[in-house]
């Protein structure tokens, strides 16, 4: 049988499952084919930063992935030990004043989350729009391209046709290399043991709640990941640095049960409710593609499909989903026809570096805690050195402060810790809490569905522009103390913008600044930026 | 609706609250009954305290907005079993000052809203020590909204 669709994607993990939602946003339909019958326990990746929070705010479900995991408030704590009934060696809190805390509140509507990669994979599943349609149990066999789009076959003799195809069928998916796009590696670090598992540890965290708990003995030396403290769910991550912990952690008949008694630090008996569910293995280092996109234009990769990184840092998931939503809008554009193709290779352009700055700074992560899970378990030292590990746990520079504009020669992202708001083309454009006839609404939800053109009290004049741009809607908004536009109630707008007279600022629907317009002459620079988007010329943002 | 309200259980409370618009009730709060009934919510503190704050004494100062009518502050010093609502100032510098305006008080109070979201929304301001003002819902079985 064949089914035609907009776009193809391979892989429900996170990638692909954000991507049907983001592209159903902008009216397109997908058919999702997924090879795994059902999903997968194992939580894996359990960090959902502050930015892809606000994603998953704008897909309306942010309250129930909150729900379903653990707010930052109880585990804005990392801890170290020599095991968790032992000596405590050091704390870092994340946030650890109420200054730090208000300043989190002023970067944006919603706190990064601990919750399990398979619940979040779970609610957007249940989510999933009537546009989008996930097949399961449909192993993607053979991908070919053909003049007007793509078309697969499954396993089951399947076919899907479709004007383009998303590859995000993660690190172990084979359909890439079927359409030239080529394997890139780094060298592996290490591997990595993943214990899954369920018990009571609060007699040992009660009081210094904290989302990891490192643990350093002389049989175990890793790290506890707090999946779901009020259940009691757990993994234990130990890496295998040197040869002879390869030796002792994957190649002799491990007792998993003995390595979770010594990251504890108690006999088994004295652990309640002690359940192994899975144990998985992870080579931990970055991968990557030569290109993301095939030379005919009609596949493109995203997610761990395109680049993976050591975990040190919680960026896997992340990037993945960021990805899909910085390529959903070029592609619904491209579909609608109110792009050129050429608006795609952006998508590339755009989300390497980051990808790769993400990369660079998780692998720097794994080498630094490499050398402080090798070193004595001193707590005077751990003391003296422990804040020089904070980037790897406290990032909003990083996650909300990345550019897709950095001048020439600097990085996408300045300050890893500390997020600047800037609304300079490139950057997310900044949060701030305006009202609307009552309602409280972000500034960031203005270019929900589309692009919004955001000004001061002296931008009146844009309100004669059009409201579309690449066929996609724009929204206008004269954001002042008064008048009939959003209100800036607590003038963090004014000061986060900083719009001069009648300038605009045009941001893109995926959140980031386009451009900013001085208001001159509306018209025509609207017409000039949008011009850059539908011809997308290759120096993109200005 | 009249100060009796707060009589009831928090969910015939919430359920009140539910009907009535933000903007009419930030105006009633504004009125005497309205001082009436956030005074009575204050005073109710205690009896929801749940306890378990080890160490010493620690002060949690709440300062409730509702322009133009006057601002209402109380200080709420906590211990390991109590909970004393006071007058500002009787007990010394706060360990941790809450300000907000009177609906989102009431909202918080009757675990309508999460502190953490009044403070998202920009409608819930701390300062001092972050511990003690994460701790305050659940130390008031807040914790899990209705
Ligand atoms: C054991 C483990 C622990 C991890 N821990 C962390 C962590 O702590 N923090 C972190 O940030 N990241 C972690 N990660 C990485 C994180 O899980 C990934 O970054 C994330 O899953 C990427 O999502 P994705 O959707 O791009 O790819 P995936 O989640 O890999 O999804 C790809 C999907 O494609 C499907 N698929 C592949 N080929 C085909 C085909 N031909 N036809 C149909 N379907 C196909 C697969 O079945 C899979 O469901 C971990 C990964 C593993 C394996």
């Amino acid at each position: 049988m064949t089914t035609t669709t907009d776009v193809v994607i391979v892989g429900a993990g996170p990638t692909g499952l954000a991507l049907a939602h983001f592209l159903a946003g902008h009216g397109v339909r997908t058919i999702i084919l997924e090879r795994r019958p059902t999903p997968s326990g194992h939580p894996r990746a359990t960090v959902i930063n502050t930015r892809t929070m606000e994603l998953l705010r704008h897909l309306g479900v942010d309250a129930e992935v909150r729900r379903a995991g653990v707010p930052l408030e109880n585990t804005a704590r990392i801890t170290w030990c020599t095991q968790l009934a032992g000596t405590e060696l050091a704390g870092l809190d994340i946030i650890g004043s109420a200054a730090a805390l208000m300043e989190r509140a002023g970067n944006s509507p919603v706190l990064p989350v601990i919750c399990s990669q398979n619940r979040v994979e779970a609610l957007l599943v249940d989510r999933l729009p009537e546009s989008a349609r996930l097949i399961r149990g449909g192993t993607a066999d053979e991908l070919t391209t053909t003049e007007h789009g793509v078309r697969v076959r499954t396993q089951d003799q399947e076919t899907v046709e479709a004007r383009y195809a998303v590859l995000a069928e993660g690190l172990h998916g084979s359909l890439r290399e079927t359409v030239g796009l080529k394997r890139t590696e780094a060298t592996p670090l290490g591997r990595l043991l993943d214990i899954h598992f369920s018990a009571d540890l609060t007699p040992w965290t009660a009081g210094r709640e904290s989302a990891l708990y490192w643990v350093l003995n002389d049989t175990v030396r890793g790290v506890l990941i707090t999946v779901d403290p009020k259940r009691g769910e757990w993994l234990l991550e130990i890496p295998a640095l040197t040869p002879d912990e390869e030796h002792t952690y994957f190649e002799q008949e491990v007792d998993h049960r003995k390595l979770i008694e010594a990251a504890v630090g108690e006999a088994g008996d004295a652990i309640k409710d002690l359940q192994i569910h899975s144990v998985r293995t992870w080579v931990m280092g970055s991968t990557g593609l030569e290109s993301w996109r095939s030379a005919d234009g009609r596949v493109l990769a995203a997610g761990d499909a395109a680049h993976t990184f050591p975990p040190t840092g919680g960026f896997g998931m992340n990037t993945g989903i960021q990805d899909a939503h910085n390529l959903a809008w070029k592609l619904a554009a491209v579909l609608g026809g109110g792009a050129s193709d050429a608006l795609l290779d952006s998508y590339e352009r755009e989300r390497r570096p980051v990808a790769e700055f993400n990369a660079w700074h998780s692998e720097h992560n794994a080498r630094q805690k490499r050398g402080l899970l090798q070193s004595e378990a001193d707590p005077a030292e751990f003391a003296r050195t422990i804040d020089q590990h904070r980037p790897h746990f406290d990032f909003e520079g990083q996650t909300l402060g990345f550019t897709y504009e950095p001048a020439p020669g600097e990085p996408v992202v300045r300050d890893i810790v500390t997020y600047h708001p800037t609304a300079q083309p490139g950057h997310r454009a900044p949060h701030a809490w305006l009202d609307r006839d009552g309602e409280r609404i972000s500034a960031t939800d203005l270019a929900r569905d589309g692009f919004a053109l955001l000004t001061g009290p002296g931008g009146a004049v844009w309100e004669q522009v059009g409201r579309e741009i690449a066929g996609l809607p724009l929204t206008v908004a004269v954001i002042g103390a008064g008048g009939s536009g959003p209100r800036d109630v607590t003038g963090v707008f004014a000061s986060a913008y900083d719009l001069r007279g009648a300038e605009a600022v045009l941001v893109r629907p995926d959140g980031h600044v386009h451009a900013r317009l001085p208001g001159a002459d509306p018209h025509q620079e609207l017409r000039q930026a949008a011009g850059r988007i539908t011809r997308s010329e290759a120096e993109g943002p200005s | 609706m009249t100060a009796e309200v707060n009589q009831d259980e928090l969910a015939s409370f919430r359920a009140a609250l539910a009907a009535l618009p933000r903007a009419e009730l930030t105006t009633w709060l504004t009125t005497a009954d309205g001082e009436a009934l956030l005074r009575t919510v204050f005073e109710q503190m205690p009896e929801r305290y749940t306890g378990g704050l080890l160490g010493g004494p620690q002060t949690a100062r709440w300062v409730v907005e509702r322009p133009p009518a006057g601002t209402i502050v109380y200080d709420l010093v906590l211990t390991e079993d109590d909970c004393d609502v006071r007058d500002t100032g009787l007990w010394g510098a706060p360990t941790v000052t809450l300000t907000l305006d009177a609906v989102s008080f009431v909202e918080m109070a009757s675990a309508t809203a999460q502190g953490m979201d009044l403070l998202f929304q920009g409608r819930l301001h701390i300062d001092g020590d972050v511990r003690l003002a994460m701790r305050l819902e659940t130390l008031f079985g807040l914790g899990e909204p209705g």
